[in-house]
Protein backbone atom coordinates (compact mmCIF):
# COMPACT_ATOMS: atom_id res chain seq x y z
CA UNK A 1 0.00 0.00 0.00
CA UNK A 2 1.55 3.28 -1.11
CA UNK A 3 0.85 6.21 1.22
CA UNK A 4 -1.53 8.76 -0.25
CA UNK A 5 1.02 11.57 -0.24
CA UNK A 6 3.46 9.43 -2.22
CA UNK A 7 0.76 8.62 -4.74
CA UNK A 8 0.02 12.30 -5.17
CA UNK A 9 3.69 13.15 -5.53
CA UNK A 10 4.02 10.42 -8.14
CA UNK A 11 1.06 11.81 -10.03
CA UNK A 12 2.47 15.33 -9.94
CA UNK A 13 5.82 14.09 -11.24
CA UNK A 14 4.18 12.18 -14.06
CA UNK A 15 2.12 15.20 -14.95
CA UNK A 16 5.30 17.24 -15.35
CA UNK A 17 6.97 14.53 -17.43
CA UNK A 18 3.99 14.11 -19.74
CA UNK A 19 3.37 17.81 -20.14
CA UNK A 20 6.97 18.38 -21.14
CA UNK A 21 6.78 15.44 -23.56
CA UNK A 22 4.03 17.18 -25.47
CA UNK A 23 5.49 18.84 -28.56
CA UNK A 24 2.67 21.38 -28.61
CA UNK A 25 2.44 22.42 -24.99
CA UNK A 26 5.17 25.00 -25.26
CA UNK A 27 3.47 26.95 -28.03
CA UNK A 28 0.96 29.35 -26.58
CA UNK A 29 -0.46 31.15 -29.60
CA UNK A 30 -4.15 30.76 -30.43
CA UNK A 31 -5.21 31.16 -34.03
CA UNK A 32 -8.00 33.59 -34.91
CA UNK A 33 -11.10 31.78 -36.16
CA UNK A 34 -14.65 32.68 -37.11
CA UNK A 35 -16.63 33.28 -33.91
CA UNK A 36 -19.12 30.44 -34.39
CA UNK A 37 -16.38 27.88 -34.90
CA UNK A 38 -13.93 28.54 -32.09
CA UNK A 39 -13.05 25.81 -29.64
CA UNK A 40 -14.51 27.89 -26.81
CA UNK A 41 -17.75 28.52 -28.72
CA UNK A 42 -18.20 24.81 -29.34
CA UNK A 43 -17.30 23.94 -25.77
CA UNK A 44 -19.92 26.38 -24.50
CA UNK A 45 -22.47 24.53 -26.64
CA UNK A 46 -21.33 21.22 -25.15
CA UNK A 47 -21.52 22.71 -21.64
CA UNK A 48 -25.07 23.99 -22.21
CA UNK A 49 -26.24 20.73 -23.78
CA UNK A 50 -24.79 18.64 -20.94
CA UNK A 51 -26.72 20.76 -18.41
CA UNK A 52 -30.06 21.14 -20.18
CA UNK A 53 -30.06 19.13 -23.40
CA UNK A 54 -31.82 15.95 -24.47
CA UNK A 55 -29.73 12.79 -24.94
CA UNK A 56 -29.87 13.36 -28.71
CA UNK A 57 -28.59 16.94 -28.38
CA UNK A 58 -25.81 15.76 -26.07
CA UNK A 59 -24.70 13.19 -28.64
CA UNK A 60 -24.92 15.76 -31.41
CA UNK A 61 -22.80 18.47 -29.77
CA UNK A 62 -20.13 15.94 -28.83
CA UNK A 63 -20.06 14.54 -32.35
CA UNK A 64 -19.91 18.04 -33.83
CA UNK A 65 -16.98 18.96 -31.60
CA UNK A 66 -15.17 15.78 -32.61
CA UNK A 67 -15.69 16.43 -36.32
CA UNK A 68 -14.78 20.11 -36.07
CA UNK A 69 -11.65 19.22 -34.12
CA UNK A 70 -10.30 17.38 -37.17
CA UNK A 71 -9.90 20.78 -38.83
CA UNK A 72 -8.96 22.82 -35.74
CA UNK A 73 -5.43 23.43 -34.57
CA UNK A 74 -4.16 21.05 -31.94
CA UNK A 75 -2.83 24.04 -29.98
CA UNK A 76 -6.28 25.54 -29.49
CA UNK A 77 -7.71 22.20 -28.34
CA UNK A 78 -4.82 21.59 -25.96
CA UNK A 79 -5.15 25.07 -24.47
CA UNK A 80 -8.84 24.43 -23.75
CA UNK A 81 -8.00 21.00 -22.32
CA UNK A 82 -5.59 22.36 -19.72
CA UNK A 83 -8.16 24.68 -18.16
CA UNK A 84 -11.26 22.47 -18.33
CA UNK A 85 -12.76 21.35 -14.99
CA UNK A 86 -16.19 19.99 -16.00
CA UNK A 87 -15.98 16.17 -16.33
CA UNK A 88 -18.50 15.87 -19.18
CA UNK A 89 -16.92 18.67 -21.19
CA UNK A 90 -13.48 17.28 -20.48
CA UNK A 91 -14.54 13.87 -21.78
CA UNK A 92 -15.95 15.40 -24.97
CA UNK A 93 -12.80 17.43 -25.52
CA UNK A 94 -10.67 14.37 -24.82
CA UNK A 95 -12.63 12.34 -27.35
CA UNK A 96 -12.05 15.11 -29.89
CA UNK A 97 -8.28 15.07 -29.26
CA UNK A 98 -8.15 11.27 -29.39
CA UNK A 99 -10.09 11.19 -32.66
CA UNK A 100 -7.75 13.78 -34.12
CA UNK A 101 -4.82 11.59 -33.02
CA UNK A 102 -6.38 8.60 -34.78
CA UNK A 103 -7.12 10.61 -37.91
CA UNK A 104 -3.67 12.15 -38.28
CA UNK A 105 -1.56 9.25 -36.96
CA UNK A 106 -0.29 11.43 -34.09
CA UNK A 107 -0.48 9.40 -30.87
CA UNK A 108 1.34 12.23 -29.05
CA UNK A 109 -1.95 14.14 -29.04
CA UNK A 110 -3.30 11.89 -26.29
CA UNK A 111 -0.45 12.69 -23.88
CA UNK A 112 -2.48 15.38 -22.10
CA UNK A 113 -5.28 12.82 -21.60
CA UNK A 114 -2.83 10.33 -20.11
CA UNK A 115 -1.36 13.00 -17.84
CA UNK A 116 -4.80 13.96 -16.58
CA UNK A 117 -5.95 10.33 -16.25
CA UNK A 118 -3.11 9.57 -13.90
CA UNK A 119 -2.45 12.98 -12.38
CA UNK A 120 -5.59 14.98 -11.72
CA UNK A 121 -6.47 15.25 -8.03
CA UNK A 122 -10.21 14.99 -8.83
CA UNK A 123 -11.30 11.38 -9.47
CA UNK A 124 -14.21 12.51 -11.67
CA UNK A 125 -11.75 14.29 -13.97
CA UNK A 126 -9.36 11.34 -14.01
CA UNK A 127 -12.27 9.10 -15.06
CA UNK A 128 -13.38 11.62 -17.70
CA UNK A 129 -9.86 11.67 -19.15
CA UNK A 130 -9.89 7.86 -19.35
CA UNK A 131 -13.32 7.86 -21.00
CA UNK A 132 -12.02 10.35 -23.59
CA UNK A 133 -9.84 7.52 -24.92
CA UNK A 134 -12.80 5.27 -25.73
CA UNK A 135 -13.17 4.03 -29.30
CA UNK A 136 -9.65 4.85 -30.49
CA UNK A 137 -6.62 2.50 -30.60
CA UNK A 138 -5.69 3.60 -27.08
CA UNK A 139 -3.66 0.50 -26.16
CA UNK A 140 -1.43 1.04 -29.20
CA UNK A 141 -1.28 4.79 -28.54
CA UNK A 142 -0.17 4.24 -24.93
CA UNK A 143 2.65 1.99 -26.14
CA UNK A 144 3.67 4.54 -28.76
CA UNK A 145 3.84 7.15 -26.00
CA UNK A 146 6.48 5.03 -24.30
CA UNK A 147 4.22 3.12 -21.91
CA UNK A 148 4.58 5.96 -19.37
CA UNK A 149 0.90 5.47 -18.54
CA UNK A 150 -0.78 2.07 -18.97
CA UNK A 151 -4.20 0.62 -18.25
CA UNK A 152 -2.51 -1.78 -15.76
CA UNK A 153 -1.59 1.30 -13.78
CA UNK A 154 -4.92 3.09 -14.23
CA UNK A 155 -6.94 0.06 -13.11
CA UNK A 156 -5.33 0.37 -9.66
CA UNK A 157 -6.75 3.88 -9.19
CA UNK A 158 -8.36 4.48 -5.80
CA UNK A 159 -11.56 5.63 -7.53
CA UNK A 160 -14.04 2.95 -8.68
CA UNK A 161 -15.19 5.34 -11.43
CA UNK A 162 -11.72 5.36 -12.96
CA UNK A 163 -11.40 1.58 -12.70
CA UNK A 164 -14.79 1.09 -14.37
CA UNK A 165 -13.79 3.47 -17.17
CA UNK A 166 -10.66 1.39 -17.80
CA UNK A 167 -12.72 -1.80 -18.19
CA UNK A 168 -15.30 -0.11 -20.40
CA UNK A 169 -12.59 1.31 -22.68
CA UNK A 170 -10.94 -2.07 -23.20
CA UNK A 171 -14.26 -3.83 -23.82
CA UNK A 172 -15.30 -1.16 -26.35
CA UNK A 173 -11.89 -1.05 -28.03
CA UNK A 174 -11.77 -4.81 -28.57
CA UNK A 175 -15.33 -4.99 -29.91
CA UNK A 176 -15.83 -1.70 -31.78
CA UNK A 177 -12.37 -0.96 -33.19
CA UNK A 178 -11.25 -4.52 -33.91
CA UNK A 179 -14.43 -6.65 -33.90
CA UNK A 180 -12.65 -8.83 -31.34
CA UNK A 181 -9.79 -9.76 -33.68
CA UNK A 182 -6.89 -7.87 -32.08
CA UNK A 183 -4.41 -9.87 -30.04
CA UNK A 184 -2.78 -6.81 -28.45
CA UNK A 185 -5.99 -5.39 -26.97
CA UNK A 186 -7.20 -8.80 -25.75
CA UNK A 187 -3.87 -9.54 -24.09
CA UNK A 188 -3.84 -6.07 -22.55
CA UNK A 189 -7.28 -6.78 -21.09
CA UNK A 190 -6.03 -10.06 -19.60
CA UNK A 191 -3.02 -8.30 -18.06
CA UNK A 192 -5.20 -5.51 -16.71
CA UNK A 193 -7.54 -8.08 -15.17
CA UNK A 194 -4.53 -9.72 -13.51
CA UNK A 195 -3.28 -6.35 -12.24
CA UNK A 196 -6.67 -5.30 -10.92
CA UNK A 197 -7.41 -5.48 -7.22
CA UNK A 198 -11.10 -4.94 -8.01
CA UNK A 199 -12.63 -8.38 -8.80
CA UNK A 200 -15.73 -6.89 -10.45
CA UNK A 201 -13.55 -4.97 -12.94
CA UNK A 202 -11.37 -8.00 -13.62
CA UNK A 203 -14.47 -10.14 -14.13
CA UNK A 204 -16.00 -7.68 -16.58
CA UNK A 205 -12.80 -7.70 -18.65
CA UNK A 206 -12.54 -11.48 -18.82
CA UNK A 207 -16.25 -11.96 -19.46
CA UNK A 208 -16.67 -9.33 -22.19
CA UNK A 209 -13.39 -9.03 -24.10
CA UNK A 210 -12.86 -11.41 -27.02
CA UNK A 211 -10.18 -14.07 -26.46
CA UNK A 212 -10.12 -15.29 -30.07
CA UNK A 213 -6.57 -14.08 -30.79
CA UNK A 214 -4.72 -14.40 -27.46
CA UNK A 215 -1.45 -16.32 -27.09
CA UNK A 216 -0.44 -19.06 -24.66
CA UNK A 217 0.81 -16.75 -21.93
CA UNK A 218 -2.51 -14.92 -21.76
CA UNK A 219 -4.37 -18.24 -21.56
CA UNK A 220 -2.18 -19.16 -18.58
CA UNK A 221 -2.94 -15.80 -16.95
CA UNK A 222 -6.68 -16.41 -17.39
CA UNK A 223 -6.31 -19.98 -16.08
CA UNK A 224 -4.72 -18.67 -12.88
CA UNK A 225 -7.85 -16.58 -12.27
CA UNK A 226 -9.83 -19.84 -11.93
CA UNK A 227 -8.31 -20.00 -8.43
CA UNK A 228 -9.51 -16.54 -7.40
CA UNK A 229 -11.32 -16.25 -4.09
CA UNK A 230 -14.08 -14.35 -5.89
CA UNK A 231 -16.70 -16.58 -7.57
CA UNK A 232 -17.71 -13.89 -10.09
CA UNK A 233 -14.10 -13.69 -11.27
CA UNK A 234 -13.75 -17.47 -11.44
CA UNK A 235 -16.90 -17.67 -13.56
CA UNK A 236 -15.63 -14.88 -15.82
CA UNK A 237 -12.30 -16.67 -16.28
CA UNK A 238 -14.21 -19.83 -17.27
CA UNK A 239 -16.23 -17.84 -19.79
CA UNK A 240 -12.99 -16.39 -21.20
CA UNK A 241 -11.37 -19.82 -21.54
CA UNK A 242 -14.32 -20.88 -23.67
CA UNK A 243 -13.28 -18.31 -26.27
CA UNK A 244 -9.57 -19.04 -26.69
CA UNK A 245 -8.08 -20.01 -30.11
CA UNK A 246 -8.15 -23.61 -31.36
CA UNK A 247 -4.52 -24.28 -30.51
CA UNK A 248 -5.25 -23.54 -26.85
CA UNK A 249 -8.54 -25.44 -26.72
CA UNK A 250 -7.25 -28.77 -25.33
CA UNK A 251 -5.55 -27.16 -22.33
CA UNK A 252 -8.49 -24.86 -21.67
CA UNK A 253 -10.93 -27.76 -21.85
CA UNK A 254 -8.90 -29.68 -19.27
CA UNK A 255 -8.88 -26.67 -16.94
CA UNK A 256 -12.64 -26.26 -17.29
CA UNK A 257 -13.32 -29.93 -16.59
CA UNK A 258 -11.21 -29.72 -13.41
CA UNK A 259 -13.00 -26.52 -12.45
CA UNK A 260 -16.40 -28.16 -12.93
CA UNK A 261 -15.40 -31.12 -10.75
CA UNK A 262 -13.79 -29.09 -7.94
CA UNK A 263 -15.64 -25.78 -7.70
CA UNK A 264 -18.82 -25.92 -5.58
CA UNK A 265 -20.23 -22.57 -6.74
CA UNK A 266 -23.21 -23.12 -9.09
CA UNK A 267 -22.54 -19.99 -11.20
CA UNK A 268 -18.92 -21.06 -11.69
CA UNK A 269 -19.99 -24.57 -12.68
CA UNK A 270 -22.51 -23.12 -15.10
CA UNK A 271 -19.81 -20.97 -16.70
CA UNK A 272 -17.48 -23.98 -16.92
CA UNK A 273 -20.13 -25.92 -18.88
CA UNK A 274 -20.66 -22.97 -21.21
CA UNK A 275 -16.91 -22.73 -21.80
CA UNK A 276 -16.68 -26.45 -22.61
CA UNK A 277 -19.62 -26.19 -25.01
CA UNK A 278 -18.02 -23.24 -26.79
CA UNK A 279 -14.54 -24.72 -27.09
CA UNK A 280 -15.29 -27.61 -29.36
CA UNK A 281 -18.52 -28.67 -30.91
CA UNK A 282 -17.48 -32.24 -31.76
CA UNK A 283 -15.60 -32.95 -28.53
CA UNK A 284 -17.93 -30.96 -26.34
CA UNK A 285 -20.75 -33.54 -26.27
CA UNK A 286 -18.65 -36.43 -24.93
CA UNK A 287 -16.94 -34.22 -22.34
CA UNK A 288 -20.29 -32.85 -21.16
CA UNK A 289 -21.72 -36.39 -20.96
CA UNK A 290 -18.78 -37.43 -18.79
CA UNK A 291 -19.63 -34.71 -16.29
CA UNK A 292 -23.15 -35.90 -15.68
CA UNK A 293 -23.64 -36.93 -12.06
CA UNK A 294 -20.81 -34.80 -10.65
CA UNK A 295 -23.46 -32.36 -9.39
CA UNK A 296 -27.06 -33.60 -9.81
CA UNK A 297 -28.46 -30.09 -9.65
CA UNK A 298 -26.44 -29.18 -12.78
CA UNK A 299 -27.46 -32.14 -14.93
CA UNK A 300 -30.38 -30.24 -16.47
CA UNK A 301 -27.88 -27.61 -17.57
CA UNK A 302 -25.75 -30.30 -19.22
CA UNK A 303 -28.84 -31.67 -21.00
CA UNK A 304 -29.69 -28.21 -22.32
CA UNK A 305 -26.22 -27.85 -23.82
CA UNK A 306 -26.32 -31.32 -25.36
CA UNK A 307 -29.67 -30.52 -26.98
CA UNK A 308 -28.36 -27.26 -28.44
CA UNK A 309 -25.16 -28.84 -29.74
CA UNK A 310 -27.23 -31.42 -31.66
CA UNK A 311 -28.62 -28.56 -33.77
CA UNK A 312 -25.18 -28.04 -35.37
CA UNK A 313 -25.53 -24.27 -35.39
CA UNK A 314 -22.45 -22.78 -37.01
CA UNK A 315 -21.99 -19.60 -35.01
CA UNK A 316 -21.43 -19.26 -31.29
CA UNK A 317 -23.88 -16.35 -31.06
CA UNK A 318 -26.65 -18.61 -32.39
CA UNK A 319 -25.66 -21.49 -30.12
CA UNK A 320 -25.71 -19.24 -27.08
CA UNK A 321 -29.03 -17.66 -27.97
CA UNK A 322 -30.64 -21.06 -28.47
CA UNK A 323 -29.26 -22.27 -25.14
CA UNK A 324 -30.68 -19.20 -23.41
CA UNK A 325 -34.03 -19.86 -25.04
CA UNK A 326 -34.05 -23.43 -23.66
CA UNK A 327 -32.69 -22.61 -20.22
CA UNK A 328 -31.52 -19.34 -18.71
CA UNK B 1 -38.10 -1.86 -34.37
CA UNK B 2 -35.16 -3.78 -35.79
CA UNK B 3 -32.70 -1.60 -33.88
CA UNK B 4 -34.50 -2.31 -30.64
CA UNK B 5 -34.38 -6.07 -31.22
CA UNK B 6 -30.67 -5.96 -31.97
CA UNK B 7 -30.00 -3.88 -28.86
CA UNK B 8 -31.81 -6.37 -26.64
CA UNK B 9 -29.94 -9.30 -28.14
CA UNK B 10 -26.64 -7.52 -27.56
CA UNK B 11 -27.56 -6.86 -23.92
CA UNK B 12 -28.33 -10.53 -23.32
CA UNK B 13 -25.04 -11.59 -24.90
CA UNK B 14 -23.05 -9.06 -22.92
CA UNK B 15 -24.32 -10.62 -19.72
CA UNK B 16 -23.04 -14.07 -20.65
CA UNK B 17 -19.84 -13.44 -22.54
CA UNK B 18 -18.41 -12.00 -25.67
CA UNK B 19 -20.06 -13.11 -28.89
CA UNK B 20 -19.65 -12.07 -32.48
CA UNK B 21 -21.95 -9.11 -32.95
CA UNK B 22 -22.15 -6.99 -36.06
CA UNK B 23 -23.12 -3.34 -36.36
CA UNK B 24 -23.89 -0.86 -39.09
CA UNK B 25 -20.86 1.37 -39.62
CA UNK B 26 -20.86 4.59 -41.63
CA UNK B 27 -18.67 4.90 -44.73
CA UNK B 28 -17.79 8.34 -46.12
CA UNK B 29 -16.08 9.26 -49.38
CA UNK B 30 -12.40 8.21 -49.66
CA UNK B 31 -11.14 11.37 -51.40
CA UNK B 32 -11.25 14.82 -49.77
CA UNK B 33 -11.99 16.58 -53.07
CA UNK B 34 -15.32 18.12 -54.03
CA UNK B 35 -14.80 16.69 -57.53
CA UNK B 36 -14.89 13.07 -56.32
CA UNK B 37 -17.82 11.12 -57.80
CA UNK B 38 -19.26 7.62 -57.73
CA UNK B 39 -18.80 6.08 -61.19
CA UNK B 40 -20.07 2.50 -60.76
CA UNK B 41 -22.37 0.82 -58.28
CA UNK B 42 -24.29 -2.46 -58.68
CA UNK B 43 -23.46 -2.42 -62.42
CA UNK B 44 -20.34 -0.97 -64.09
CA UNK B 45 -21.15 2.64 -65.02
CA UNK B 46 -24.62 1.82 -63.61
CA UNK B 47 -25.65 0.00 -66.83
CA UNK B 48 -22.95 -2.59 -67.62
CA UNK B 49 -22.19 -5.98 -66.10
CA UNK B 50 -22.48 -6.88 -62.44
CA UNK B 51 -20.13 -5.13 -59.98
CA UNK B 52 -21.89 -4.94 -56.56
CA UNK B 53 -19.51 -2.34 -55.15
CA UNK B 54 -18.70 1.37 -55.41
CA UNK B 55 -16.05 2.81 -57.73
CA UNK B 56 -15.05 6.35 -56.84
CA UNK B 57 -12.79 8.72 -58.72
CA UNK B 58 -11.87 12.38 -58.99
CA UNK B 59 -10.15 12.07 -62.36
CA UNK B 60 -6.59 12.14 -61.01
CA UNK B 61 -3.94 9.49 -60.38
CA UNK B 62 -1.29 9.29 -57.64
CA UNK B 63 -2.06 12.83 -56.45
CA UNK B 64 -4.87 12.65 -53.89
CA UNK B 65 -4.88 10.66 -50.67
CA UNK B 66 -6.89 7.45 -50.66
CA UNK B 67 -8.44 7.64 -47.17
CA UNK B 68 -10.07 5.13 -44.87
CA UNK B 69 -13.83 5.36 -45.39
CA UNK B 70 -15.21 4.13 -42.05
CA UNK B 71 -15.87 7.18 -39.90
CA UNK B 72 -14.65 5.77 -36.59
CA UNK B 73 -11.34 4.16 -35.62
CA UNK B 74 -11.00 0.74 -37.27
CA UNK B 75 -8.11 -1.59 -38.07
CA UNK B 76 -7.12 -1.51 -41.76
CA UNK B 77 -5.06 -4.58 -42.71
CA UNK B 78 -2.82 -3.78 -45.72
CA UNK B 79 -2.06 -6.10 -48.63
CA UNK B 80 0.57 -4.42 -50.81
CA UNK B 81 3.38 -5.38 -53.13
CA UNK B 82 1.96 -4.05 -56.41
CA UNK B 83 3.95 -1.45 -58.37
CA UNK B 84 2.21 1.90 -58.58
CA UNK B 85 0.23 2.24 -61.77
CA UNK B 86 -2.09 4.74 -63.46
CA UNK B 87 -3.54 2.55 -66.21
CA UNK B 88 -4.07 -0.79 -64.48
CA UNK B 89 -4.90 -4.08 -66.15
CA UNK B 90 -2.61 -6.25 -64.00
CA UNK B 91 -3.47 -9.35 -61.97
CA UNK B 92 -1.46 -8.26 -58.92
CA UNK B 93 -3.04 -9.59 -55.69
CA UNK B 94 -5.69 -11.38 -57.73
CA UNK B 95 -6.66 -8.13 -59.44
CA UNK B 96 -7.26 -6.23 -56.19
CA UNK B 97 -3.93 -4.41 -56.49
CA UNK B 98 -2.76 -2.80 -53.24
CA UNK B 99 -5.70 -2.96 -50.87
CA UNK B 100 -7.03 -2.76 -47.33
CA UNK B 101 -9.46 -4.95 -45.41
CA UNK B 102 -11.45 -4.01 -42.31
CA UNK B 103 -12.61 -7.28 -40.67
CA UNK B 104 -15.93 -7.26 -38.85
CA UNK B 105 -17.86 -10.07 -37.16
CA UNK B 106 -19.72 -13.07 -38.65
CA UNK B 107 -17.68 -13.10 -41.86
CA UNK B 108 -18.30 -9.47 -42.76
CA UNK B 109 -15.58 -7.22 -44.11
CA UNK B 110 -15.11 -3.89 -45.86
CA UNK B 111 -12.41 -3.49 -48.51
CA UNK B 112 -10.79 -0.60 -50.37
CA UNK B 113 -8.87 -1.57 -53.52
CA UNK B 114 -6.42 -0.40 -56.21
CA UNK B 115 -4.44 2.25 -54.30
CA UNK B 116 -0.98 3.42 -55.20
CA UNK B 117 1.25 3.02 -52.16
CA UNK B 118 3.23 5.72 -50.38
CA UNK B 119 4.79 6.17 -46.93
CA UNK B 120 1.34 5.87 -45.31
CA UNK B 121 0.63 2.43 -46.77
CA UNK B 122 0.79 -0.16 -43.99
CA UNK B 123 -1.57 -2.01 -41.67
CA UNK B 124 -2.86 0.54 -39.18
CA UNK B 125 -5.73 1.42 -36.88
CA UNK B 126 -7.15 4.85 -37.54
CA UNK B 127 -10.15 7.06 -38.24
CA UNK B 128 -10.41 8.18 -41.89
CA UNK B 129 -6.62 8.47 -42.17
CA UNK B 130 -4.55 8.62 -45.36
CA UNK B 131 -3.83 5.04 -46.46
CA UNK B 132 -2.01 5.75 -49.71
CA UNK B 133 -2.79 7.51 -53.01
CA UNK B 134 -5.74 7.14 -55.36
CA UNK B 135 -4.27 4.81 -58.00
CA UNK B 136 -4.90 2.00 -60.44
CA UNK B 137 -3.06 -1.10 -59.22
CA UNK B 138 -4.49 -4.51 -60.09
CA UNK B 139 -7.37 -5.12 -62.47
CA UNK B 140 -8.43 -1.50 -62.80
CA UNK B 141 -8.99 0.75 -65.78
CA UNK B 142 -7.97 4.17 -64.57
CA UNK B 143 -7.33 5.46 -61.08
CA UNK B 144 -10.19 5.00 -58.64
CA UNK B 145 -11.16 3.61 -55.25
CA UNK B 146 -13.16 0.38 -55.30
CA UNK B 147 -15.08 -0.15 -52.04
CA UNK B 148 -17.08 -3.25 -51.16
CA UNK B 149 -18.82 -4.80 -48.16
CA UNK B 150 -18.85 -8.59 -48.17
CA UNK B 151 -20.09 -11.42 -46.00
CA UNK B 152 -18.06 -14.63 -46.31
CA UNK B 153 -16.66 -13.26 -49.55
CA UNK B 154 -19.97 -12.32 -51.21
CA UNK B 155 -20.41 -8.66 -52.13
CA UNK B 156 -23.56 -7.05 -50.76
CA UNK B 157 -25.28 -3.97 -52.14
CA UNK B 158 -27.68 -2.84 -49.40
CA UNK B 159 -24.99 -0.77 -47.65
CA UNK B 160 -25.02 1.86 -50.41
CA UNK B 161 -28.42 1.36 -52.07
CA UNK B 162 -30.11 1.95 -48.71
CA UNK B 163 -28.78 5.51 -48.57
CA UNK B 164 -29.41 6.29 -52.24
CA UNK B 165 -25.81 6.29 -53.44
CA UNK B 166 -25.69 5.90 -57.24
CA UNK B 167 -23.62 6.96 -60.26
CA UNK B 168 -22.85 10.67 -60.00
CA UNK B 169 -23.22 10.85 -56.21
CA UNK B 170 -20.68 13.29 -54.79
CA UNK B 171 -18.03 11.21 -53.03
CA UNK B 172 -16.16 13.94 -51.17
CA UNK B 173 -14.89 12.72 -47.79
CA UNK B 174 -17.49 14.78 -45.94
CA UNK B 175 -20.35 12.84 -47.58
CA UNK B 176 -21.83 9.57 -46.38
CA UNK B 177 -21.83 6.94 -49.13
CA UNK B 178 -23.18 4.00 -47.18
CA UNK B 179 -23.68 2.04 -43.99
CA UNK B 180 -21.62 -1.15 -44.33
CA UNK B 181 -22.12 -4.02 -41.89
CA UNK B 182 -19.05 -4.91 -39.86
ZN1 LIG C 1 -14.85 -1.71 -58.67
Amino acid sequence: MVPVSMKQAGRAALLVVLTSLSPLAARGEVAIRPAQCTVQGMLDDVRQAMKHGSPALKRYVKMRLKEAALAMSAESLLAAWQGERDPEVLEALGAALATKASNTGAPGLIQPLLARAVGDADPALRAAAVRGLRGVPSVEFMEKNGGVVTYEQLVRDASPEVRAAVAENLVAESADVYSGHDRGVSEAAVSVAAASEDPAVAAKLLREVSMEAVGHEAVEQVTRQLRSENPELRAAAATALGGVPGGEAAGARGSLVDLYRDDKDPAVRKAALQGIARLGQSQAASVLESLRGVDRSMDAEIDAWLNVLKLNLQEWELVLREKQRLRR
Amino acid sequence: MKTMKLTLAAAVLAATGWGTTVTAATAVGPICDAAARVGSTTYYSCSGSSHNALDISNGTCSVWNHRGMINVSRHYAYYGGCANNCSGGTSCNGGAGNYYVVSGGSGWDFRQLHLNSNGSSRSQTCDRCALGLVGSTGNSTGAHVHADNRQYGTRKTAWYTSVGTTCGTNANCSNRLGTPTL
